[in-house]
């Protein structure tokens, strides 16, 4: 039973696409109100054709949606004043877009209710708002649908998770693979920890 | 007729490995049936990538899609993916008496009736305590923490030699340094003449004129069956369960307490963001485990605590300041303020009653349901409590990780063929032995009928030797 896919494993398991709808707009508490908005008034997406970055770029309005969603969870360097990397840097519309992970065929469900949250809260769909009008249709669309963080886990795992590219963890300070710290001196405050066992274990 | 063995063991992890070799040091003819392939230091990577763990791991929700819960799925099973802290039980676990008043190990069952089984694993696996040269800063620093307002922190006790502290031990350990079952109980048993056949999903246990007929599907799915005059089913809590249940119609006299009574360890996963000021804690540096344990709590309340390293991979959960969102430029930010250097994520455990279950879905499946009961959620904001305490204490910030405010442990799966002494509530005697069923046994984390207080490996093999010498001696 090599290479058991995610995707496979989930048919498997008897979740049908309704299902796994229900997975993503499962019902969590409501969000709470961000106290940064005022901050990240700046980015949109980036028209079609202009390259940011040496993954996927986005052609179709799906596609748009799916950038502006994963520039939303962790806004990528035209959207943070900053300048540091986001989702969209470190490839995660490559991931988005690969069949593996099976989130691709769950778009077509969950990207109207952000576009349709979009609309009704600035009349435009949500690749076209920036990002503080973004971040606020995410979090209503949180309150309103109880969006899981299911799908976030999925959106910032090539950023954290360095799947893609190393960039995200470049940002963190994360190594990434290494061959060690044996020479590290780890007996940190040693002196300051008492010990209630012999051995380790409790008796 | 299907080939013949005196025993048919299902599952290559603790429950498997273990009696299997024990069943052919005493002469048996055994073979294992693992679902997962052979892995070795070769084909091991640094990485968390799903796209490689999902070749390692099992990866199921549970039915409200609220918690994920991995198991090992590859020769040496658990072992091979666990972070290797392995402390024996505390004494008192044995006593544990659930919510329904029920006194769930049976009585045979003790901490003392156990040690020499936990010394034979740990003879077998080389665990020993670390040194405190082996303890990440992570773990220097909650000690610390917990020596600020009084509180014990003890070294923890380990499996690896010259680990080089890599942090990547749940991945697989490249160097070999992890002393899974793949390094002792399985080439030992391999030398005394145990067949391992990987790519073989057990589906169904029948019974035969002389024990059980085990129907498996193979690497290229075909459907074949072998006959094993003792049966052992230890495919993991989930999987141990999912098989028994489907054999119910050829086995009718199972117990109705197949795949209930499941458990996490009463494990909670909490994070703490540490107050500015004081150095670097580099928290990716390490073992997986930060290298130390507190009992501090175990009296009192009833848990320990295990402190780990993180990868920043951490924060693809939602680990967030409680009120923030755990996505948005706010959290990017914080999340880089924190991180490597003043971040610690911690694991609770202690025995608790199980109230999830394990059952089978339409496609004959099996499906988690582990609600968050009343009990259950009393248990996390009674365990959480002191956490919060020690937290405020330190001018340190408690971290909120999961949905819901609440974060499930996803491993240290445990109950859904428990041992125990009331055959009401109970699907195995305190010798492992599926009841009504005489020479079919459990012997893996299913078995185990409650947490255990720490991590659970240890017991769970310390308890699969005890039940491989009452084979042994008994059949």
């Amino acid at each position: 039973m090599d290479n058991i896919k995610i995707t496979e494993s989930i048919a498997e398991r008897d979740l049908n696409r309704r299902d796994f709808f229900k997975w993503i707009i499962r019902a969590s508490v409501a969000a709470t109100v961000f106290g940064l908005l005022d901050q990240i008034s700046c980015g949109t997406v980036p028209q079609t054709g202009v390259q940011t970055s040496p993954y996927m770029v986005p052609q179709t309005a799906d596609e748009k949606t799916v950038y502006a969603l994963c520039d939303t969870v962790l806004p990528g360097r035209t959207s943070d004043p900053s300048g540091a990397p986001g989702a969209v840097d470190a490839g995660t519309m490559d991931f988005a877009y690969d069949k593996f992970y099976g989130v691709v065929q769950e778009f077509p469900l969950v990207l109207p209710l952000f576009n349709a949250e979009a609309q009704k809260q600035y009349g435009k769909p949500l690749y076209e708002l920036d990002l503080a009008q973004r971040t606020t249709v995410l979090q209503n669309s949180e309150t309103l649908l109880g969006l899981i963080d299911q799908i976030y886990m999925f959106l910032k795992g090539p950023f954290y998770i360095g799947m893609i590219s190393t960039l995200g963890l470049e940002y963190m300070g994360d190594p990434g693979p290494n061959l060690g710290y044996r020479n590290q001196d780890f007996s940190f405050y040693k002196p300051m920890s008492t010990e209630i066992t012999s051995d380790g274990n409790l008796p | 007729m299907p080939p013949t063995y005196d025993a048919v063991i299902i599952g290559s992890g603790f429950g498997g490995s273990i009696p299997a070799l024990r069943l052919a040091q005493a002469g048996k003819k055994v073979l294992v049936l693992e679902q997962g392939r052979v892995y070795t230091e070769q084909d091991f990577k640094q990485s968390w990538d799903l796209k490689y763990l999902s070749n390692l791991l099992s990866i199921t929700t549970s039915d409200d899609y609220a918690t994920f819960f991995r198991s090992g799925m590859v020769l040496g099973g658990g072992s091979v993916v666990f972070s290797g802290l392995m402390n024996r039980s505390p004494s008192e676990t044995f006593q544990f008496v659930d919510d329904n008043g029920y006194k769930v190990w049976p009585d045979a069952v003790t901490r003392q009736v156990l040690d020499p089984y936990y010394d034979m694993v740990e003879g077998m696996m080389q665990i020993r305590q670390a040194t405190w040269n082996e303890v990440s800063k992570t773990g220097g620093m909650f000690a610390k923490m917990l020596d600020n307002v009084g509180l014990t922190c003890d070294r923890a006790r380990f499996p690896y030699v010259n680990c080089r502290q890599c942090g990547y031990c749940e991945a697989g350990c490249i160097y070999g340094a992890k002393q899974s079952l793949m390094h002792n109980y399985i080439p030992q048993a391999q030398a005394a003449g145990v067949e391992f056949r990987t790519g073989c999903r057990a589906m169904q246990v029948l019974p035969a004129a002389a024990g059980y007929t085990i129907e498996y599907t193979g690497p290229d799915d075909t459907l074949s069956s072998v006959q094993g005059t003792i049966v052992i089913v230890a495919a993991g809590t989930v999987y141990s369960a999912e098989l028994l249940l489907r054999s119910k119609p050829s086995l009718p006299q199972l117990s109705d307490q197949v795949g209930q009574n499941f458990n996490n360890n009463g494990g909670v996963r909490f994070g703490i963001e540490l107050p500015d000021g004081l150095p670097s804690i580099e928290c990716y540096k390490g073992m997986d485990s930060a290298g130390v344990m507190t009992y501090a709590y175990w009296k009192d309340y009833g848990i320990t605590i295990e402190a780990g390293t993180s990868p920043a991979s951490i924060f693809t959960l939602n680990i967030h300041r409680q009120g923030d969102l755990g996505w948005g430029l706010g959290f990017k930010q914080w999340a880089h303020s924190v991180y490597p250097s003043k971040l610690i994520i911690a694991n609770i455990m202690g025995p608790v009653t199980g109230e999830g279950s394990v059952y089978l879905n339409n496609n004959n499946l099996a499906s988690v349901h582990f609600p968050l009961t009343q009990n259950l959620a009393q248990y996390i904001s009674s365990k959480i409590a002191p956490i919060q305490a020690l937290a405020t204490a330190n001018k340190a910030y408690l971290l909120q990780t999961m949905p819901s405010g609440y974060m499930y442990s996803i491993d240290h799966m445990l109950g859904t063929c428990r041992m125990g002494d009331d055959p009401a509530r109970s699907v195995a005697d305190g010798n492992g032995q599926v009841r009504n069923y005489p020479g079919l046994f459990v012997s893996d984390s299913s078995a185990l009928p409650c947490g255990t207080g720490v991590n659970p490996s240890t017991t769970v093999a310390a308890n699969a030797e005890r039940i491989a010498q009452y084979i042994v001696t008994n059949w």
